[in-house]
């Protein structure tokens, strides 16, 4: 994997380390990241996108802890292996929580019944 | 602020200040500042222009003699350092002057031979990689050229303690990037201690891991970046709820409907105030600089 | 009464009010002098002398800033501010050209010899101001060339109508040029490079730079110089061992160490402009025995050898006020630079740095003095009064230099007066030492010795005093490498 794979948007509200954790998490759930592969140093991703390389071994550290990655002796981080690249139905959907939390907001703000926001969905998703 | 005393307390804190205060021409620039720096953070000091932010810089380093308090580098009163203490240290003033009659070359040549830990190679390819010309008198550089040789004046020197205030002012973005990438990589990999002062939010948000809010003389936030954005949220109430707001807000400002908008912290068991939970009430997660809008407005 | 106050607007207030101050009291006196001396009419010339000088400043100093005025009536397409522009000139040469004419031929002048001498100040004036600043710098040798060119260029003491033929032609001449060179600045402004600028335009850009300006300037004069006209410091034994080196270094100015090829470049330059007025004097001199004839010139000599040092001393007290002037530039850089060892010691090395050169300088000079004086068979005292006037520029460097490294607050007009009373006292020293007027040396009239006791005593008291002051607060500061406005 290459550092710039990742997208970091410092001014986001989300802190940096989340969102790397975040990226890792959604790039091994779609398969992006095999099992076992390898991970750019945190010295490579602090250099190329000019962040502290503390929050690189925090956002690491969390994924570790998570099992999304395993340190291998002498190497470096790399996907765990126990990860299929393919996790079950409701472990990938509550990937999209965050989202549908956000969509169920703005539909409420907008006092739109939920029948033809999920019509809507539907089609979105059918095409 | 205590808190963070009491930690650092026992490693000797690179920079240490301690109920600073100082004026110009009688107004008050600084109104009793606490602040120290763990070994191997980098700092964020933010803040409006005029806050204050210069001033408190050259205090830490002792370049002025505050009007009252005590400032001390690694442990040493600020004011009569030793040789030592001033070998671990560099500072980068902001739009930086000095020795315009010397080449760039020259000037790194003269300094380079004050310092033990002296790197010219790193100083020289540098120099090349910034396409800043060795032998123009420094004069005739721009300011942002003349801004980029001091900054490898002081990286040159492997300081254990890096200052610099406001480095970015007069860079282009690409030389920004590379310089706090250059500040990131030596805070990473070296431990170097960096406190670095800017108005560039952006910035501060990618290498820094804590920052300090300095408004009108006063440090009024002093948090870990990450902590900042998940512990504050802006919390809006409307006009009919806004009687429930709680009474510990950081800032409160009321909109011409009657709405009110309030920035609220989290509780020690990590819960926003209960005013969140009330029908209609939002609670909107802030970047920095949102957050410094809501604070300094 | 608009008309008059048109070019007033270009300059700010205080310097409105300093200017406005200085050509009343001109005005008075040359009023003073017009009424006492008007029986007596040998006095018409002398008067119109002064005038033509008066003028001349006031053309420089004043009406010159209409060319402010008229370059934005240019610009901002107001050709009726223009119109107004060029009729307060025209009153303005009315009024301080043919008026002072009259009158002067009133009290007993030759009406068109005063004319054109007036108009001849006027012009030079003017020139001085607007004109490149190559040829308006010519301009400040004409006095010199007045005094010494007298043999072959009739003046209106002596010849008035030899002197119309020359004179006349000469001033058509010179406000024709002056005419050329305002509409060139008027119309293109902005592609003027710094040598072809004029000079007034020149100083307007340096007034914007603020509380930093010396420094600015400095800047400003490094860029400018020629490549080879720039002094190139001299790094070898510089570095923790040569902190006194070391620290001439980075504060710059004449007394920085420079390689020998940069050292005597600047030397040559230094002499070749010495031998100019050498070179004037020998021709004037009629290829008389040159040695002679600078010998007979000893007041210019002698007054050099005083200013050059008075000169030094206050360009190095000057590099030391810029140094001690800001925070972003050589202080905190010194400050925070290993090496230089305890406080009390660089302190030491410090001043050291700041004087010796200065010192060292002075004791050529005061040798070159005392060499002159015996030369010319002076006695004793006139010897004293002119090692008094070496010594005044270093004994200013001592306490000034005090002043500023100890942080102590004067007022930069008091200071800017002591100067002045400085070099004023250094010019007195020659015309008292020297047989200026006939064979009479003035010190060796008692009266005039006390007097003289007096004067210097005024200069030295407050010297001493903020000397002192200045050591105890340079003693009490923790670090030299304080700046002294904080």
């Amino acid at each position: 994997m290459d550092a710039s794979l990742l997208t970091i948007q410092p001014n986001a509200p989300e802190p940096i380390y989340r969102q790397i954790v975040e990226q890792l998490r959604r790039l091994i759930a779609g398969g992006q990241l095999a099992a076992g592969e390898l991970l750019p140093s945190v010295r490579e991703v602090a250099g190329f996108h000019a962040i502290n390389p503390m929050t690189v071994s925090r956002a690491y550290g969390l994924a570790e802890s998570e099992g999304l990655l395993e340190r291998l002796r002498g190497k470096g981080m790399a996907v765990a292996a126990t990860r299929r690249a393919s996790q079950s139905e409701n472990q990938r959907l509550a990937l999209l929580e965050p989202q549908l939390l956000e969509l169920a907001r703005h539909a409420r703000e907008l006092e739109l019944p939920a029948e033809p926001v999920l019509r809507r969905l539907t089609k979105l998703l059918g095409d | 602020m205590n808190a963070v005393l009491k930690e650092t307390a026992h490693a000797i804190a690179p920079l240490a200040v301690h109920g600073l205060t100082h004026c110009y021409e009688g107004s008050n620039v600084l109104r009793g500042v606490d602040l120290a720096l763990e070994p191997g953070s980098v700092l964020g000091l933010i803040g409006r222009n005029g806050a204050g932010k210069s001033t408190l810089i050259r205090a830490m380093l002792g370049l002025l003699e505050p009007l009252s308090g005590e400032a001390r580098v690694f442990g040493e009163p600020a004011l009569k350092l030793s040789d030592a203490a001033k070998a671990r240290l560099a500072y980068v003033p902001q739009q930086p002057e000095a020795l315009a009659w010397l080449s760039a070359q020259q000037m790194l040549d003269f300094v380079g031979r004050f310092y033990p830990r002296w790197d010219a190679r790193f100083a020289n390819q540098t120099l090349e990689r910034w396409k800043i010309q060795p032998n123009k008198l420094l004069a005739k550089l721009s300011p942002g050229e003349r801004q980029r040789v001091d900054l490898i004046r002081a990286l040159a020197s492997q300081p254990e303690l890096l200052v610099l205030d406001e480095p970015a002012a007069a860079l282009d973005p690409v030389a920004r990037r590379e310089l706090l990438r250059e500040v990131a990589l030596r805070a990473g990999e070296s431990g170097t201690t960096v406190l670095f002062s800017t108005h560039i939010v952006s910035d501060l948000e990618r290498v820094a891991s804590e920052i300090a809010f300095l408004h009108e003389g006063r440090l009024i936030l002093r948090c870990g970046v990450d902590d900042t954005k998940e512990r504050y949220a802006r919390l809006w109430l409307p006009a009919s709820k806004s009687a429930a707001a709680p009474a510990q807000a950081l800032s409160r400002r009321r909109h011409e409907d009657g709405s009110l908008s309030l920035v609220v912290e989290r509780d020690a068991q990590d819960r926003w105030p209960e005013a969140a939970n009330l029908p209609g009430a939002r609670v909107d997660a802030l970047g920095l600089e949102d957050l410094f809008v809501e604070i300094a407005e | 009464m608009r008309l008059l106050a048109l070019p007033w607007m270009a300059l700010s207030k205080p310097w409105r009010k300093w200017i406005g101050g200085g050509f009343a009291i001109l005005l008075a006196a040359l009023a003073i002098g017009g009424v006492i001396g008007h029986h007596n009419v040998a006095w018409a010339p002398h008067l119109g002398h002064v005038t033509a000088i008066a003028v001349c400043l006031f053309w420089a100093g004043v009406v010159s800033q209409s060319l402010l005025l008229a370059r934005e009536a240019h610009h901002l397409r107001l050709p009726a501010l223009n119109r107004e522009v060029r009729a307060s000139l025209a009153l303005y040469a009315l009024l301080t050209i043919a008026l002072p004419a009259l009158l002067l031929a009133g009290l007993g002048g030759h009406a068109a010899v005063m004319l054109t001498e007036i108009a001849l100040g006027a012009g030079l004036g003017m020139a001085y101001a607007t004109l490149p600043p190559y040829l308006g710098i010519c301009v400040c040798f004409i006095p010199m060339l007045s005094d010494h060119a007298g043999p072959w260029l009739p003046m209106p003491s002596t010849s008035p109508d030899r002197f119309l033929a020359w004179a006349v032609p000469c001033t058509v001449l010179l406000w024709l040029l002056i005419g050329g060179f305002w509409r060139g600045a008027v119309r293109h402004d902005f592609g003027l490079s710094g040598s072809r600028k004029p000079i007034l335009l020149n100083l307007r850009m340096q007034a914007w730079y603020g509380r930093n300006r010396g420094n600015a300037m400095e800047t400003e004069l490094i860029r400018r110089r020629a490549r080879w006209m720039q002094p190139v410091a001299d790094l070898q034994r510089c570095g923790p061992n040569h902190s006194m080196r070391s620290l001439r270094i980075a504060m710059g100015g004449w007394s920085m160490p420079q390689t020998p090829a940069s050292r005597w470049r600047q030397l040559g330059v230094l002499l070749a402009s010495m031998l100019l007025p050498i070179l004037v004097i020998a021709v004037a001199s009629h290829g008389d025995d040159v040695m002679r004839s600078i010998f007979n010139n000893a007041h210019m000599l002698a007054f050099g050898l005083c200013i050059v040092s008075a000169v030094l001393a206050l360009a190095q007290v000057q590099t030391l006020q810029r140094r001690w002037s800001r925070h972003n530039a050589e202080l905190p850089l010194l400050a925070l630079l290993p090496g230089l060892g305890d406080a009390a010691h660089v302190k030491r090395e410090l001043l050291l740095a700041n004087l010796l050169p200065t010192f060292g300088i002075q004791a050529v000079l005061t040798l070159a003095m005392l060499v002159l004086a015996a030369g010319l068979h002076l006695g004793a005292d006139s010897d004293t009064v002119l090692l008094l006037g070496q010594l005044t520029g270093i004994s200013m460097l001592i306490a000034m230099d005090l002043v500023t490294l100890g942080g102590v607050q004067v007022r930069g007009g008091w200071l800017m007066a002591l100067c002045t009373y400085g070099y004023l006292l250094v010019n007195l020293s020659v015309v008292l030492a020297l047989p200026m007027f006939g064979d009479e040396v003035l010190i060796r009239h008692s009266d005039v010795a006390w007097v003289t006791a007096i004067t210097w005593a005024g200069l030295l008291a407050p010297l001493l005093r903020l000397g002192v002051r200045g050591w105890h607060g340079f003693i009490a500061r923790p670090h030299p490498f304080l700046p002294t406005m904080d």
